[in-house]
């Protein structure tokens, strides 16, 4: 049964429309991330959720009890939805120790000093920060305030932790941390969490499922993996991972199998599976992404998808090579092992896997 | 210069009580305003601020109103204009029991409440928006986000022109010298009639106008140091460390 509910929801401001009636449900105990690029509505969805925007249409409900219905005309204020929040600013307050921003909720909700003594030093054992009780809130790098803030979210145990962008104004190291220990803390926890970020590789290590959204809508709701094996769309293709785009047109289709030539790369040939609605005659664009392209420096035995092309960037990464190849007026991006070192102006042989090769109708 | 100083006249006859009394008084008034100034200015500065219209709307109607009034007309409204319309018994109790006085500090408190008003309106519009919505989904009403949250750091901000303005109300109660309150001013004035003797009044006057604002303004920069928020006042409080 699915926890929070999400029905043709839809936000606007002035003319640009932030959330375009979104419909989605988040399952109890679920990490669910939307990732999308700024100004996509990811925040403001979460917005919507946290009760911080009211829907101009659509509901909210969680667990059977109405959060917000434009059309019922029911509105829960944030403070009554029992929900924690994380900020990418922290928004530790300054005018408090540690102990205090953690616990300053539960003593205006009348909890015992004993009993808020327990609570906070537990949380704060459990997010990493011992022994930081006294210190001024805003004292702390980034990383502890950062930690700070969602002490102060879970101590209350909410049923729904919502985060924004949390780990973006973290340095690179400490954020990569930071993404284990909060995926193990939500195991631990099982709290229902949703997660909001622009980072395509926190989504795909955090969540259970990731909804990618553009222009207020929700391109593609899937697990991780499938967002990224099975992309839907050309926006999340774009969106997920660096991906080559080669324009083509279709020669023929032979039993399941396209025959296609590149229109910018000399006309080379492409061979890859069918699709439905793609016909004799079409014009395409292929898509591979350039970890599914491998690099000989001499010619191999196979003739299918090789292309003879120049080398035009090579950059090395120590456990990788990036290349930048260019054939007619088509460049190619592709990765391929540090034993590959071919020099730029030099020739090189690029192989497209067949399998990885995605169609759109262009 | 034939001029000849005779600065006994301050402490002889009548007028270091003068004095004395004086000082007395201009301390009383402006603590007083100050206090009022403060409850008034938090209040509207914060109302200027919610989420709810006419709210807002009643608190920038009352900065409007008093500040873009002169003080001194607003001394005479509140000591000429105001006490014929209450009730005969109210006037005369009034007029027993200083009426000048309270006029005089409503007037000053009124008018320095809507400036005040305006610094905490800026207090609070310069706090970052989550750390309001981080108070509301922590669970904390709107009115408790305001009480335990905002106005606390909006107050912190806000200290040293809150210093300056505190000077302002202190040297402004000499216009309640106008509607014969008896404070500093006054009393200088009054030495100065009865000795003839203006250069050595008014020098007294000065010194201690003066000595009284040192006076506050090094309170001031105590209670900015002590109350610094850690990391967002940074200079103030890495001088400490």
């Amino acid at each position: 049964m699915p926890y929070l509910e999400i029905t043709n929801v839809t936000k606007t401001y002035g003319p640009v429309t932030a959330v375009d009636h979104i419909s989605f449900s988040v399952e109890s105990g679920e990490m669910f991330t939307l990732l999308g690029p700024s100004g996509c509505g990811k925040s403001t969805t979460l917005r919507l959720i946290a009760g911080l925007e009211q829907p101009e249409t659509g509901e909210i409900s969680a667990r059977d009890r109405v959060l917000a219905s434009a059309e019922a005309k029911i509105f829960i204020p944030p403070e009554k939805r029992g929900m924690g929040m994380v900020f990418q600013s922290y928004a530790v307050w300054p005018h408090m120790t540690v102990f205090e921003n953690v616990g300053y909720g539960l003593k205006l909700r009348g909890l015992s000093r004993a009993v808020i003594k327990e609570k906070v030093s537990h949380i704060l054992d459990l997010v990493g920060l011992y022994r930081l009780e006294d210190r001024p809130g805003t004292l702390l790098s980034g990383g502890q305030q950062q930690r700070v803030a969602l002490a102060r979210a879970l101590v209350f145990e909410p049923e729904i932790l919502l985060l924004d962008e949390p780990l973006s104004n973290l340095d690179a190291k400490l954020r990569e941390q930071m993404r284990i220990e909060l995926k193990a803390l939500q195991q631990r926890v099982g709290i229902t969490t949703i997660y909001v970020t622009h980072d395509q590789a926190e989504a795909m290590v955090l969540s259970d499922r990731v909804a990618v959204m553009n222009g207020g809508r929700i391109e593609q709701l899937a697990s991780p993996s499938q967002i990224y094996e099975n992309p839907q769309t050309k926006f999340v293709v774009d969106f997920i991972g660096k991906v080559n785009h080669i324009p083509a047109k279709v020669l023929e289709i032979v039993s399941g199998q396209c025959v296609l030539t590149a229109t910018d790369a000399d006309q080379a040939r492409i061979e890859c599976q069918a699709v439905d609605d793609i016909r004799t005659g079409d014009s395409v664009i292929a898509s591979i992404r350039p970890q599914d392209i491998t690099i000989h420096q001499a010619a191999s035995g196979t003739e299918t998808n090789v292309w003879r092309c120049s080398v035009k960037t090579a950059a090395y990464y120590g456990d990788h090579m990036e290349y930048q190849l260019i054939l007619g007026s088509q460049i190619i991006e592709a990765f391929s092992s540090p034993s590959v070192r071919a020099k730029p102006g030099e020739a090189a042989f690029v192989q497209l896997d067949a399998n990885s090769i995605k169609l759109w109708k262009s | 210069m034939t001029y000849q100083f005779d600065w006994s006249v301050l402490w002889t006859g009548q007028s270091g009580e003068w004095l004395l009394q004086g000082i007395l008084t201009t301390l009383g008034i402006s603590t007083l305003a100050w206090l009022l100034a403060a409850a008034l200015g938090t209040v509207s500065g914060a109302l200027r601020t919610v989420p709810f219209a006419p709210l807002r709307a009643l608190a920038t109607c009352y900065v409007e109103f008093f500040r873009n009034v002169p003080l001194l007309v607003w001394m005479f409204f509140w000591y000429f204009a105001v006490p014929p319309l209450l009730p005969g018994p109210l006037q005369d109790w009034l007029f027993n029991h200083g009426a000048e006085f309270w006029a005089g500090m409503f007037a000053l408190g009124v008018y320095h409440g809507a400036r005040f008003s305006e610094m905490i309106r800026s207090g609070i519009q310069s706090i970052p928006k989550t750390q309001f919505e981080a108070a509301l989904s922590t669970g904390l009403t709107t009115a408790q986000t305001y009480r335990f949250v905002i106005i606390p750091i909006a107050l912190r901000l806000i200290i040293p022109p809150i210093a300056n303005e505190s000077l302002n109300l202190l040297k402004n109660s000499s216009v309640a010298l106008t509607i014969s309150v008896t404070e500093l001013t006054f009393q200088t004035r009054q030495i100065e009639t009865y000795t003839a003797r203006a250069f050595e009044a008014l020098t007294a006057g000065t010194v201690i106008y003066l000595a009284l604002c040192l006076g506050i303004a090094t309170l001031m920069t105590k209670i900015e140091r002590r109350f610094a928020l850690p990391g967002m006042i940074g200079r103030v409080a890495s001088a400490e460390h």
